[in-house]
C-alpha cells in the first residue's frame, strides 16, 4: 500500500474528531513515515509497520474516549458477528444509526460486526447471495439512549468482489471505504456520510438532509439528488451525470462526463467541469434565478443541460 | 502481559526515554526497541495523554526541510517519573520477599 493511500484511509476513519485533533494525528504519522524513509526503509516497509489504518484510528479514539471519562462505553455493550456462507452479490444496509464503516479487505467473505445492545440491535439476514443488515426502528425519544450505547457497525467486503450495495443512513456517521461496487445506491436521511474513491457501474446518491462528502465516483451513470443538506463530490468520471438539486447545497468538482444534466429547483449548485467552455454544448434555462453561463450549441462531443428555477447555478471549467 | 500493567509500564518507558532531554517520535520508538515492543499507533495515544495531563510539552523544529515535533518533560512529568520509580522499587522489594522468601 502506498503511504498516501494509507493516510487517506486513516483520515476517512477520523471524521468524527475535530479538525485540530485530526491534523495532529495526520502530522504525527507523516513525520513517522518521513523518519522511517530517512532510516532507509522502502515505502512498502514503512507503511506495513504502521498496521491497518482502521486499527490505528481505533487506538487514537479509544484513548480519546477514556480520557473524557463521561464518554466511557457502557459495560453491557456486546457485539454479534456474521460471516456470509458464500459469495454475496448484493448488500443492503438499511436504517443505519450510530457509526457505520464499510471497508474492503483481503479476505474472501462478506463479514460484519454489529452491536447488540437492545436499542441498537441490527439483524443480519442472508438469502441467495443477498445480505441484508437492517436496524430495528428506534423511536425518536430513544435517540439519546442510542447515543450512549453507540457501538460501531463494521462491514467488511472482499476486495475482489463487486456486490451491489444499497445503503440507507438514518442518523450517525457512515464511512464507506473506497473500492469497486456493482450498482450503488445510497440514501442519507440524516447524519453524515463520508466515502472514498468509489468505482461502480451505476450510482444513485440521494441526500435528504444530511452531509455527504465523496472523494470520487467513477461510474457509467451517476444520479445525484440533493433534497436538503450539503453534498460535495471531488471528482466524477463517467458518461452521464444527472444532478437534481431541490434545496440545499451541492459542490461538485472535477466532472469528466459526456453528458451533464442538472435541475436546480432551489438551493445552490457549484459545478466544475473538466475541459474548456468550447468543449461543451450548453442548454441552460433560467426561470427566476441566475446562472453564469450562456446557451450555445454546435454539436460538440460534450453537453451540459440545465434548468434552474429558483436556485443558483455556477459553472466553471478546469483543464 | 496484562494490558493494564503494560499500559502503566509504557507510560514509564516513554517518560524515561525523555528523561535525558527532548526527543521525537521515531527516536523514542528506536530507543525503547529491545526493551519493550511499542508501535507507532500505541505511542500516539500515550504521548497525547501525557501531553494532556501536563507531563510533557511539545514544540516543532526544522529538520532536513521539514518540521519535526519534539517532546520535552515538564516538572510534572519528572515528578511522575520519580513517583513511578518509587512505586516500582516498592513493588520489586515486595516481589523479592514473596518469591525469595518462598524458596
Amino acid at each position: 500500500m502506498k503511504y498516501i493511500e494509507w493516510r487517506d484511509e486513516l483520515e476517512s476513519y477520523l471524521t468524527d474528531l475535530n479538525e485540530d485533533e485530526r491534523k495532529k494525528v495526520l502530522s504525527y504519522y507523516a513525520e513517522m513515515y518521513a523518519d522511517r524513509r530517512d532510516a532507509g526503509l522502502t515505502e512498502e516497509e514503512a507503511v506495513s509497520e504502521f498496521g491497518p489504518p482502521y486499527d490505528a484510528a481505533k487506538k487514537v479514539k479509544e484513548d480519546a474516549e477514556s480520557d473524557d471519562g463521561a464518554e466511557r462505553q457502557p459495560e453491557h455493550r456486546s457485539t454479534g458477528t456474521f460471516e456470509a456462507s458464500g459469495p454475496v452479490d448484493s448488500l443492503e444496509i438499511a436504517g443505519a444509526l450510530g457509526k457505520v464503516f464499510v471497508h474492503f479487505y483481503d479476505g474472501d467473505k462478506v463479514t460484519a460486526q454489529y452491536p447488540e445492545d437492545g436499542l441498537l440491535d441490527y439483524k443480519v439476514k442472508e438469502a441467495g447471495g443477498k445480505v441484508m443488515i437492517t436496524h430495528k426502528n428506534v423511536k425518536f425519544r430513544d435517540l439519546r439512549a442510542v447515543k450512549k450505547v453507540m457501538a460501531d457497525l463494521n462491514v467488511f467486503i472482499p476486495k475482489e468482489s463487486v456486490p451491489d450495495c444499497r445503503i440507507e443512513l438514518s442518523a450517525g456517521n457512515l464511512t464507506l471505504g473506497g473500492g469497486t461496487y456493482g450498482n450503488l445506491q445510497i440514501t442519507v436521511e440524516g447524519g453524515a456520510l463520508t466515502a472514498g474513491r468509489l468505482t461502480c457501474s451505476d450510482a444513485k446518491i440521494i441526500n435528504d438532509a444530511g452531509a455527504v462528502k465523496i472523494e470520487s465516483v467513477i461510474c457509467h451513470r451517476l444520479s445525484v439528488e440533493a433534497n436538503a443538506g450539503s453534498l460535495s463530490v471531488g471528482e466524477i468520471c463517467g458518461s452521464t451525470a444527472e444532478l437534481k438539486i431541490n434545496a440545499g447545497k451541492a459542490d461538485i468538482r472535477g466532472v469528466d462526463c459526456k453528458r451533464v444534466e442538472a435541475a436546480v429547483s432551489m438551493g445552490k449548485l457549484d459545478l466544475r467541469l473538466c475541459g474548456a467552455r468550447e468543449d461543451y454544448d450548453v442548454d441552460v434555462k433560467c426561470i427566476l434565478s441566475g446562472c453564469n453561463i450562456e446557451p450555445s450549441s454546435s454539436g460538440r462531443e460534450r453537453s451540459i443541460k440545465a434548468e434552474v428555477s429558483l436556485g443558483r447555478m455556477s459553472v466553471s471549467f478546469e483543464r | 502481559m496484562d494490558t493494564q500493567l503494560k499500559k502503566g509500564l509504557l507510560d514509564v518507558c516513554v517518560l524515561s526515554a525523555l528523561a535525558d532531554g527532548e526527543s521525537y517520535g521515531y527516536k523514542i520508538i528506536s530507543d525503547l526497541k529491545g526493551m519493550i515492543d511499542i508501535s507507532e499507533s500505541t505511542l500516539y495515544p500515550i504521548l497525547r495523554r501525557l501531553e494532556n495531563t501536563g507531563a510533557l510539552e511539545t514544540f516543532t523544529r526544522q529538520h532536513g526541510g521539514r518540521l519535526r515535533r519534539y517532546y520535552l518533560l515538564t516538572a510534572v512529568g519528572r515528578e511522575r517519573l520519580s513517583a513511578y520509580k518509587k512505586d516500582l522499587e516498592e513493588m520489586v522489594s515486595i516481589y523479592k520477599k514473596l518469591f525469595e522468601g518462598a524458596k
